[in-house]
Formats: structure tokens, C-alpha cells, sequence
């Protein structure tokens, strides 16, 4: 049986290699042009092949997204840029208009269809295919019996989202940026407009009004995981090209882990993997569709949910001598309970020592990006994270 | 020109239009007419008879799906609006005229010339692009089609958001009303139905100018959620024949002159 790919996001370089250092099967990235999220695509041609070359070193695969939905004037160097992205040695690209897609496989390239185009049946699939599309996104509004359906009719790759954040429309029907605030949602200016707060009337003069939000939760689909496998879909995407390093390292190392656990055991400690991913969310989260229709439970009411985590406090980057060289992320002091995660090793320790540049010993680290030494009990490894333990 | 109206009750066949179009239980925002409307207003009538098709498919709604479309075959009604390409797919064994109309998705010449090369018949141009952009495609091919009068839709979840809400806060649940943006003045009319929840622009698309521009296309009055289509069709002959007739204070002119933000 051919084991289910997991797809990692990576807004940049370091990010790809963390997340394929963690586990990703396959990452995917946004490059300067043609891409939404124009803020987290930056992949210049030349990253773009440092990226699939580090890739490629590890027997993993680089995707790049060209997802926008262009309009008239902005096709211009399409295929000049696609040359590129060929020569640069993508694996694929991700792609919703269906002159992008033409012309990306005219070049040459693996060709997958992005969500915006909201494939929710396989008679669907069924042109994508014969257009040459090799693998289809699905629209996140579906089930897992009828991603089962669905996979099982398709006869090209089917890849379902599992984790991240989700429009609370269906992708790509929702211009509620554009007009708001002339910003296009679907050329990578969202404003995120469905996360504001409205208020309800029932009439246009009624005096009287209701709270109102749509704010959809984040996915996490941690409790999907092992029958998606089951299903036998070709690919599970995490969201998040603008996620932490954190956060990155530690969502994908968790559904490594547990996907290779299932594989090998057939059965998995899902409240662990749960326990363990929410220490790097910063959103709620819920199961989105895949257990059926929502309710209520997948939405935020009265409450923004960003609440930046602190309990990530330092990245390593080296290990010396029963020393670890970090780079200090959030405030952490001597005798605070820390954990070390990393994609092998999860282990904890008391901080009894940290050191500054100087050499001197300090009490507190409180200078994030500052480089310290801190004395760890046990070997760790560059691209190690250190937590602070939290007993609540 | 071909002048198309979307009707929300039978006895609007006899607006001054060439051709009508009727929602199905396959389509979204649009009023349903059953089959054996749609086939007695076939008989009835002869102008264009088009039905909207337009929902997002279900795996388990395909078998389903091809039955309908093999009795408006049957029917002989002259077109079907799609969003949804599993129609596609079924289609190519009944060989209904098919118009894509996956509202948001079609803003550029190139990808409208794709989908005229695979066959299909008309495409309806997002509401999002500018006059010059339109009049751009038109130049290229005149088998496009633009909605130049009604509500725009602005969003479309697959989700119940005003059950949820109102559940969540134990209030009564309404399926219909206003929303307001507690930093904004409009009011965005917002129904949920069977097939989600769907969120309009405040104002309704005019296009009493700008039609001049379209003599060579289909321009459609898409009268979900509009009472009186037709004094709507009746504007819209006068001014055809040259008279000026003003954008009225509740209607806007959408994205004609109004280019969108590509990045942040």
C-alpha cells in the first residue's frame, strides 16, 4: 500500500528545512509571483531552487503555489516564469486558473488543483483529469464519508486538508475583502473580513441588534488522521505558510509521528498527538467538516483566539561540551521545568545554568534572537526546541 | 444583445426579455421551479429557457444529478448555467448547452477562451473585474456573458452561520436579515438556506450606462432577492433606446470603475 504523503507549509527557507527536518513528506511554498498570501510568498527562483535542492537531498518534494485567479493583465510572464520554476526543479505546482494550469503542464510540471476551485466529486475530478491534472485539493466542506466516496471514484490523486486555518466560505467564493476593503482576496490581499465582528438585524430598520461573528476556528484533524489513512487519501496538508518555526516543528513532527505509529502499530494514543499539537497553537481549534456538518462548537464567538504561546523559549542551534547553544525566543529563568523537542527526542530537564555571550551567568533570559548557552543533562541536536513546562 | 432575466415567480415569463432563467433544485440563490414548471414554462413560452444548475455537487448527488439533467434534455430547454464541473462530465453524454457561471472564478480572457475551446457555449464573467477588463474579454470572444443588474454576492459558506450564532448565544434562530460591521454603515443582506449561507452586498448592481458597452453579448438581470422585475426590464429597454435613466440611491456600479488591491 502506498503511504499517505504529508505536506508541510513553509513561508521560507529555514521553515522548509524544519519542516522536513520534522517529518514532511513534501512542503509547499509560495513563490513572488501568481501566488496568494502575498505575504508570506517570497520565494525569489533562487530559493525556490535552494529549496528543492535541499529537498531533494532528503528524498522530499517542493511544491510551489500559483493559485491566484488572474485577471486580464496579470498572465503576463506566466510562461516565462513557469520555464523557471521547471528548470528550478519543482515537483509541482498548485494551481486554480485553468490557463495556469494548461500552461504549467504544456511546461512540463506536475500539476495539482487548489481548493479555491472547490472539487467535491469525482465526476469533477474527472475534468481536471482530462486536462492533465495530476492530483486534486478537495474543498475543505467535506466529510470523511464522503472524502471516502470521493477517493474511491477518483483516478487521479486526492489530497485533503487536515490541519490550519480555513475560510469559513468555501475558498475563492467569498469577495468580502474586495469589497470591504478593495483589497482582492483572490490575488492574495484577504483581509480576513469574516473574522471582524457584526451585528445582526432583522430588518434594515430595526433599531434593535444582535452580536454577530462567523470567525471560523482553525482545523485540527488530529482525531481524522487514521481513517483518512484508512481511506488511503494520496496527501494530508497542513495550512500555514504563515506559522511559526514552532509551530511548524511541532505540528508536523506530531503527525509524523503519529501517522508512522498507525502504520506500524495500527492503533495511536490520539490524546497525546492532541495534548502535544496544542502546545504550539495559538487559534481554537475544531474538526472542521470532517465529522460531519458544524455547529456552533467550530466557530469563535465573542473572543478573538489569538493568544501568542510562551512557552517555546529557545531554538537550538548547536550542542558543545553538555551545552546548548540557543537563540532565546521567550523569558525563561534558572530553575524553570524545560522539555527539549525535536524530531527525535522529547525530553525533560531542570535549567540550571545559561550563559550569556560573554560567557558571564545570567538568571533570566529576556532578549529574544539573543545567542545563550544552557547547560543540558542529556545530547541535543541543531533545530531542537526548547518549551518551558507549564503545570496547570 | 441578448437581454436575460432571472424570474422568481411564474407569471414573470411575460417580461420583455429574450430569454429567462429558472433555478432547479440544483442550484444556489436562485428560486426554485420544479421540473414540471420548468417543462410547462417551456411549452408555454418562446423565448430562451435556461436553467440554473449552479450547486456544489455532492459525490452521492451524482446519479441523481444525471437523471435531472436527461429530463431537461428531454425538455429541450436551450442552456444550463453550471458552476459545479461534474456537470461537465455528466454532459458529455446528454449534450445540454452549457454556461459556466462560477461567479468569482472567471476574471481573465484566457482562462474564458479555455473553457469556450472545451466546448462549452458562454461564460459568465465575475462581478469582480473592472468595465475595462470585461470590454478586454469582449474583444476577444462574445460568447461571455455579464450580470448587469441585481445583488451581488459577496460570500458563500457551506455553513449554517445564523443557526450556529444563534444557537451558540440560545437566542431564536432567524435564517434571514442584515448584517452590519460594527466599523461599517452597510447593511449586507444575508439568507441561509438548505444549501449554506449567503452574505450580498448592501446595494444592488446597475448598469443603465454601462449596457451600451455590451451590444454584442448576453447580459443577465439576476432577479434573486428583487420584487419588481418589471420596472427593473423596462428601465433597462428605455435605456437602450437612449434615454438616461440615473443609478438610484440604493444601487451602485459594483466594479466597473474600481480596480482591487493584488497584494497587501
Amino acid at each position: 500500500m502506498k503511504k499517505t504523503e504529508l505536506l508541510a507549509p513553509a513561508g521560507s527557507l529555514e521553515k522548509l528545512k524544519i519542516a522536513i527536518k520534522y517529518g514532511a513528506d513534501a512542503v509547499f511554498i509560495g513563490g513572488k509571483y501568481f501566488s496568494l498570501r502575498a505575504r508570506s510568498s517570497n520565494f525569489e527562483i533562487v530559493d525556490i531552487l535552494a529549496a528543492t535542492s535541499y529537498a531533494h537531498k532528503y528524498g522530499k518534494k517542493v511544491y510551489v503555489t500559483l493559485n491566484i485567479l488572474p485577471h486580464n493583465d496579470d498572465l503576463v510572464g506566466l510562461e516565462k516564469y513557469l520555464a523557471e520554476l521547471s528548470k528550478a526543479n519543482v515537483d509541482a505546482v498548485i494551481v486554480a486558473s485553468i490557463t495556469i494550469a494548461k500552461k504549467a503542464i504544456e511546461a512540463g510540471l506536475e500539476t495539482h488543483l487548489s481548493t479555491q476551485c472547490s472539487v467535491t466529486n469525482s465526476k469533477s475530478i474527472e475534468f481536471y483529469q482530462s486536462l492533465g491534472i495530476q492530483r486534486v485539493v478537495l474543498a475543505r466542506e467535506l466529510n470523511l464519508e464522503e472524502i471516502a466516496l470521493v477517493n474511491k471514484n477518483s483516478q487521479i490523486e486526492v489530497e485533503v486538508f487536515i490541519h490550519g486555518g480555513m475560510c469559513v466560505s468555501y475558498s475563492g467564493r467569498c469577495t468580502l475583502s474586495n469589497y470591504m476593503t478593495d483589497r482582492d482576496a483572490n490575488r492574495g490581499g484577504c483581509a480576513h473580513s469574516c473574522r471582524w465582528n457584526y451585528q445582526f438585524k432583522e430588518n434594515s430598520t430595526d433599531q434593535q441588534s444582535e452580536y454577530f461573528a462567523m470567525s471560523s476556528k482553525d482545523l485540527n484533524g488530529v482525531v481524522a488522521v487514521t481513517k483518512l489513512l484508512d481511506i488511503g487519501v494520496d496527501s494530508l496538508k497542513i495550512e500555514g505558510r504563515m506559522k511559526s518555526v514552532h509551530y511548524i516543528a511541532t505540528v508536523v513532527g506530531n503527525y509524523r509521528k503519529l501517522i508512522d505509529e498507525y502504520y506500524e502499530k495500527g492503533t495511536v494514543n490520539l490524546e497525546y498527538y492532541q495534548k502535544e499539537i496544542l502546545k504550539a497553537e495559538n487559534r481554537l481549534t475544531s474538526t472542521g467538516f470532517l465529522l460531519g456538518d458544524v455547529t456552533d462548537e467550530q466557530h469563535l464567538y465573542n473572543m478573538r483566539s489569538e493568544k501568542p504561546t510562551q512557552n517555546f523559549i529557545a531554538h537550538i542551534k548547536d550542542y558543545l561540551g553538555g551545552y546548548a547553544i540557543v537563540e532565546e525566543r521567550n523569558k525563561f529563568s534558572i530553575g524553570d521545568t524545560a522539555e527539549v523537542y525535536g524530531p527525535n527526542i522529547h525530553k525533560t530537564f531542570i535549567i540550571e545554568e545559561i550563559l550569556n555571550e560573554k560567557g558571564q551567568s545570567i538568571e533570566v533570559a529576556r532578549h529574544p534572537k539573543e545567542i545563550l548557552k544552557v547547560k543540558i543533562p542529556f545530547a541535543v541536536q541543531k533545530d531542537d526546541l526548547i518549551r518551558k513546562v507549564i503545570y496547570k | 444583445m441578448e437581454l436575460i432575466v432571472s424570474i422568481n415567480k411564474i407569471k414573470e415569463i411575460n417580461l420583455e426579455v429574450d430569454s429567462l432563467v429558472l433555478g432547479s433544485e440544483f442550484s444556489v440563490r436562485s428560486t426554485v421551479f420544479t421540473l414540471a414548471e420548468i417543462e410547462a414554462v417551456k411549452q408555454k413560452s418562446n423565448k430562451n429557457i435556461y436553467v440554473n444548475v449552479n450547486k456544489i455537487i455532492l459525490e452521492e448527488e451524482l446519479d441523481r444529478l444525471e437523471i435531472f439533467l436527461l429530463k431537461l434534455k428531454e425538455i429541450d430547454v436551450d442552456g444550463i448555467y453550471f458552476s459545479c464541473m461534474s456537470v461537465y462530465s455528466l454532459n458529455r453524454q446528454i449534450g445540454l448547452d452549457l454556461f459556466y457561471n462560477p461567479e468569482t472564478l472567471t476574471t481573465n480572457y484566457s482562462d474564458v477562451l479555455e473553457y469556450l475551446a472545451l466546448g462549452i457555449k458562454k461564460v459568465v464573467l465575475a462581478r469582480e473585474i473592472t468595465l475595462e477588463s470585461i470590454k478586454k474579454i469582449i474583444s476577444k470572444t462574445t460568447d461571455v456573458e455579464v450580470n448587469i443588474h441585481g445583488k451581488l454576492n459577496m460570500f458563500y459558506s457551506k455553513r449554517k452561520l445564523l443557526t450556529n450564532c444563534f444557537n451558540n448565544f440560545e437566542q431564536e434562530v432567524k435564517t434571514k436579515g442584515f448584517l452590519r460591521e460594527e466599523l461599517r454603515e452597510e447593511y449586507y443582506p444575508i439568507i441561509e438556506d438548505e444549501t449554506g449561507s449567503h452574505i450580498f452586498h448592501g446595494l444592488t448592481l446597475s448598469s443603465y450606462d454601462e449596457i451600451s458597452n455590451f451590444s454584442e453579448i448576453a447580459v443577465k438581470i439576476d432577479g434573486y432577492l428583487l420584487e419588481d422585475l418589471a420596472t427593473v426590464v423596462n428601465d433597462y429597454q428605455r435605456a437602450l433606446s437612449g434615454e438616461k435613466i440615473e443609478r438610484a440611491e440604493d444601487q451602485f456600479s459594483g466594479y466597473y470603475y474600481k480596480q482591487t488591491k493584488y497584494k497587501k
